[in-house]
């Protein structure tokens, strides 16, 4: 993800529904039927989506009918999975003869870069040729080009991570000095603010601390601030070996990051039992009223949020911070992710039309129906606009978007570059970390070990 | 005095125990019946609302009809087959094994009993690796093979324990009767064995039911897992609605339980049998 | 899981003396019934040896030559010499994991036999109400693994947690997070693992107990032994093989134990919980290292058949 990428906050808005429906009637003339080439046999897709968060499966539930009532002979079956498997055992679903046929592919996981190494997956190459597709995605779309030439994977949306939902009440409540809709201003700042929720009955910050990403989550929201752009970039980039080494691992910049990290947790920012609860948990613990904020992202207000709301059990309107930048004056940044992405396995027996249907689903019409209008997501492409009615997009989360206008985003470098390296590598460091297991100087030095490793061995 | 001092603390002893052991099965069915705010307000209060639309939530776990329904049926055929293979392979081999010469009968038995020490761990990866090539993964038929091969020694050496002291006078009558040895063991063994083989098939159908190591390498799609690692891997799903988990935990737990009420005089039986030192 | 292997090696301290007892009294009936079954015996017996031969013998071949390579999970899978086992020899992680799960085993282990005997002399001392006990304890066995591990994990959630409202109404108050903390994470693990095995070394014990004949414990009655006399001059010394039997295979089992760990904890938090057969799995399945995890699974397998060989030399010296 380059930095280049960003939502426009103005246009959002801007989009009325008249337009978003000419839209649809637009895009949905520019897809040249295909059901004479496929056919008109039976026959049943099986797609997968993650469980957690309701968004994925709200998306394709709108696409599929869309879908089948375009292609009568059609029936959609969902695979759901959990995030724990997205990015682990996925990879034997999706080589084994019982894989569905449109499979979720995280982009920074281990399994998209098996799977794509062992030529696992079938090339998008046709779906990213019609419909102006990768004018349409923009920057993300040069990303998934492989070395090989070939498309394996298509994004479907953007979310943003990294955002600090909060919760108003509890921090007047607690008297506590929170940002309006900003950047707190320092570490030591955040863990002021989480002292006087404590006091008032509050924890802090709730975060999943038991799930492999969250902790790297911060380090991704937080880093950016202490290096420079074109260090950031270079950290993306440099696991390729074709790619010069020009910032280290043991550089200032990043033993800042993880000391602030530490700091962050020894400072008691975090709710009592973190280490051992995930983000539903976590989620369920802000939603209940317990903690001034959690860690969180743009998919929560129209998932979990507004369930436990009609649910009655979320008593109050979030509003959101961004986290403390490293050292004192700078910022850090909320992160956009498009990385969990769709394909289609070479195992799946119905290649033909699991591909026509994530054709259909990453067009115009399809982002409509799902991402914007099923989901409440923002579109991966930026012909359709996030509908700006707050029933379909909710206010906060149209919030955060006018604020990455204006703010801007930054890639996040463990959704940036393979598990392996990434995500999966730091994350269980930056546990110990949290606890006092390990110093900032041993984990800068074991990232800087892993890149040589990977460099001269692979992935 | 003394006898009585230790029988009172004996008797407290076991009470407390017998409190731990049920403990756990009471809130079990306690939270399973409560609201998920309830069970925050008021965790030990016995007089509450019951709401048994945990059932439904925990029934359709995941966002998929019947879930839990379907990992039932995915244990049943797993247990079943184990139970088969285990059975029809071992139980005859037991029989037949006991008219070896002594020396060859403990030669079979030692070779049959180190397969019980081989560590899981070191057969799971290969198991993945052939049943990927064999096209075998995401069928509980197939781990139910594995689960049954497994069970074998087990249900051999107790099987072999049991023909042992079978009494010679029955075979010998039935070779006088003109019958076949083959015929003797279907007509004559078998029939009066049929306690031996309930228990033994117990231990068999206990372990499957819970073992999750095997099955969550080979059973990797959502709509194959058994209920072990069902539950397993969506318990992230029903955390957020302690109702629910708490609702899915008793659907898992209490049929096992109940047919251990029922058939627990074999079970006893069974486990007593391997600790036998005549 | 452990149920399944529950009699083996009872099997071995018994099947000398068996085999004996056998011999003699074969020697009468041996006449025409054996000599006409020998043949079933080996035909039944073929099935029985394929069958292992394909599902325990063949994969720990080779699982020890995937430990020698290199594989993603999927694609060819390449030769890599010991690097593998070079690279766990310098592994921080590996170190600590071997530890804890020693630690682990040896704890519970220790725990389900030494309450198992407990609860044993009990119910032999004919406590009220042991015919009921005998089939209760055994439930935490009965009930799935894996919903035993996930009720007790949300047991010990701090705040809403069973265990933590249990410790709030003696006054200690509703905020351990003991699952939390890489300091104290074992030691639930460690409870549930005793809590769910205790009552099938119960069982055991048990049945040892109640082979020994009455009127060996009468007698010392008369010598005025009390109860517990009793229980530890006679009981315990001619139960001692099967102590040590089942002590052997706890120490096994739960060494091998993956699913109350994994459902508990997923070998968290930061890997404090990560015990070998976690360790492997999560190397493997989680983070594609194959060949890494077979070089574990190869490591685990060789101290196991070691700690199984001794149990089973002991037990065995033990009873002669």
């Amino acid at each position: 993800m380059k930095s280049s990428f960003r939502v426009s906050g103005k246009s959002v808005v801007a989009v009325s529904a008249l337009t978003s429906a000419f839209a649809l009637v637009l895009s949905g003339l520019s897809i040249t039927p295909a059901s004479a080439a496929l056919g008109t046999a039976p026959v049943t897709l099986t797609i997968q989506h993650e469980t957690t968060g309701d968004r994925p499966e709200l998306e394709w539930h709108a696409v599929a009918a869309a879908f089948v009532k375009l292609h009568p002979n059609v029936t959609i079956k969902y695979s759901p999975i959990t995030n724990e498997a997205k990015g682990g055992t996925n990879l034997q679903v999706i080589t084994s003869d019982g894989t569905p046929d449109i499979v979720l592919l995280p982009l920074n996981s281990n399994v998209y870069t098996q799977v794509v190494k062992g030529k696992g997956m079938v090339p998008l190459d046709g779906i990213f040729a019609a419909d102006n597709t990768v004018k349409r995605i923009g920057p993300p779309a040069a990303a998934l080009k492989q070395a090989d030439g070939h498309y394996y994977a298509t994004p479907h949306s953007v979310v943003y991570y990294n955002v600090l939902w909060t919760n108003p009440d509890a921090i007047k409540k607690a008297g506590a000095k929170a940002p309006a809709n900003g950047h707190f201003a320092s570490v030591a700042q955040l863990i002021a603010f989480s002292k006087a929720c404590n006091k008032a009955g509050y924890a802090g910050l709730a975060i999943g601390g038991k799930t492999n990403f969250q902790a790297s989550w911060m380090f991704d929201s937080m880093m950016p601030s202490a290096v420079t752009k074109k260090a950031l970039n270079n950290y993306i980039n440099s696991y390729k070996p074709d790619v010069a080494i020009t910032a280290n691992w043991t550089d200032p910049g990043i033993i800042k990051t993880l000391d602030a990290l530490g700091a962050i947790a020894k400072g008691g920012v975090y709710q009592n039992g973190y280490l051992g609860m995930d983000l539903d948990q976590a989620t369920a613990y802000f939603t209940a009223g317990k903690s001034c904020m959690l860690l969180g992202g743009t998919w929560m207000p129209g998932g979990a949020f507004k369930t436990e709301t009609d649910k009655g059990a979320m008593k109050f309107t979030p509003g959101f911070a961004v986290l403390p930048g490293v050292v004192a004056g700078s910022k850090a940044t909320l992160t956009p992710y498009y990385g969990d992405a769709y394909g289609v396995p070479v195992k799946s027996k119905n290649q033909e039309w699991a591909l026509e249907l994530l054709r259909f689903f990453i067009s115009d019409t399809g982002q409509k129906i799902g991402s914007v209008d099923a989901a409440g997501n923002l579109p991966v492409v930026n012909t359709v606009k996030a509908s700006s009615d707050p029933k379909v997009t909710p206010q906060a989360v149209q919030d955060v978007l006018a604020f990455v206008a204006t703010d801007g985003a930054q890639s996040g470098w463990t959704s940036e570059v393979p598990g392996a390296y990434g995500q999966t590598f730091l994350n269980p460091l930056i546990q110990k970390l949290q606890e006092g297991g390990t110093t900032s100087a041993a984990i800068a030095a074991a990232q800087q070990a892993k890149l040589m490793d990977v460099r001269k061995n692979g992935l | 005095m003394k006898a009585l001092i230790s029988k009172f603390f004996a008797q407290l002893g076991v009470w407390g125990w017998t409190a731990l052991v049920l403990v756990p099965f009471f809130f079990i069915l306690l939270f399973g019946t409560k609201d998920t705010s309830d069970i925050y307000g008021k965790p030990l209060s016995l007089i509450y609302k019951p709401h048994f639309q945990n059932f439904a939530s925990a029934w359709n776990v995941g966002g998929v009809n019947g879930a839990i329904g379907k990992w039932f049926i995915n244990t049943g055929l797993l247990v079943t087959v184990a139970l088969v293979v285990s059975l029809c392979v071992a139980v005859p081999a037991a029989y037949f094994t006991i008219f070896l010469p002594p020396k060859a009968n403990r030669r079979v038995m030692v070779t049959v009993l180190s397969g019980t020490v081989v560590p899981t761990i070191l057969l799971v990866i290969p198991y993945f690796k052939a049943y990927n090539q064999y096209h075998m993964l995401n069928k509980p038929i197939f781990a139910g093979l594995a689960y049954g091969v497994l069970a074998i020694p087990t249900t051999f050496l107790l099987m072999n324990r049991f023909f042992l002291d079978f009494p010679r006078e029955v075979l010998e009558a039935g070779l006088l009767d003109g019958l076949s040895n083959s015929k003797i063991f279907r007509k004559l063994v078998l029939p009066l064995s049929v306690g031996q083989i309930v228990s033994v098939g117990i231990l068999t159908l206990i372990w499957a039911w819970g073992d999750s190591q095997i099955a969550i390498v080979l059973l990797q799609t959502q709509d194959s897992q058994p209920i072990s690692v069902g539950m397993l891997s969506f318990a992230a799903d029903f955390t957020t609605n302690l109702g629910a988990t708490f609702a899915g935990l008793s659907m898992a737990a209490i049929p096992p339980v109940i047919l251990y009420i029922i058939l627990s005089k074999y079970v006893t039986k069974g486990i007593a049998l391997g600790g036998i030192t005549k | 899981m452990s149920v399944k292997n529950e009699s083996p090696s009872k099997q071995v301290s018994t099947s000398s003396a068996q085999g004996r007892n056998l011999f003699s009294r074969k020697k009468k009936a041996r006449i025409g019934l054996d000599a006409i079954n020998i043949r079933s015996a080996r035909i039944t017996l073929i099935p029985v040896f394929l069958l292992l031969f394909i599902f325990l013998a063949l994969p720990m071949f080779n699982s020890f030559k995937l430990s020698f390579s290199r594989w993603g999970g999927f694609g060819p899978v390449e030769s890599a010499g010991w690097t593998n086992y070079q690279r766990l020899i310098s592994d921080p992680q590996m170190h600590y994991s071997s530890k804890i799960t020693i630690i682990y085993a040896f704890t519970v282990a220790f725990f389900v036999v030494a309450v198992g005997v407990l609860l044993a002399a009990a119910v032999s001392a004919n406590v009220r109400g042991h015919k009921a006990m005998k089939i209760i304890w055994f439930f935490p066995g009965i009930a799935p693994p894996t919903a035993v591990a996930i009720f007790w994990s949300s047991s010990f959630q701090p705040d809403s947690g069973v265990v933590n409202i249990f410790l709030k109404r003696i006054g200690l108050g509703s905020n351990h997070a003991l699952l939390a903390s890489s300091h104290t994470a074992l030691f639930p693990v460690m409870f549930v693992g005793i809590w769910s095995a205790v009552g099938f070394a119960f069982l055991v014990i048990l049945g040892a107990v109640e082979q020994i004949p009455v009127s060996l414990r009468e007698a010392a009655h008369v010598d005025g032994a009390n109860v517990f006399q009793q229980f530890t001059k006679i009981t315990l010394p001619l139960i001692r093989p099967i102590l040590m039997t089942i002590f052997t295979l706890e120490v096994i089992w739960t060494f091998n134990g993956f699913t109350v760990v994994w459902a508990m904890t997923n070998g968290g938090p930061a890997d404090s919980t990560s015990i070998l057969p976690i360790l492997a799995y999560k190397e493997a399945f989680r983070y594609g290292r194959f060949g890494t995890a077979a070089a574990m699974a190869v490591i685990t397998g060789i101290f196991l058949m070691i700690v199984g060989a001794i149990g089973i030399r002991l037990s065995r010296s033990e009873q002669q």
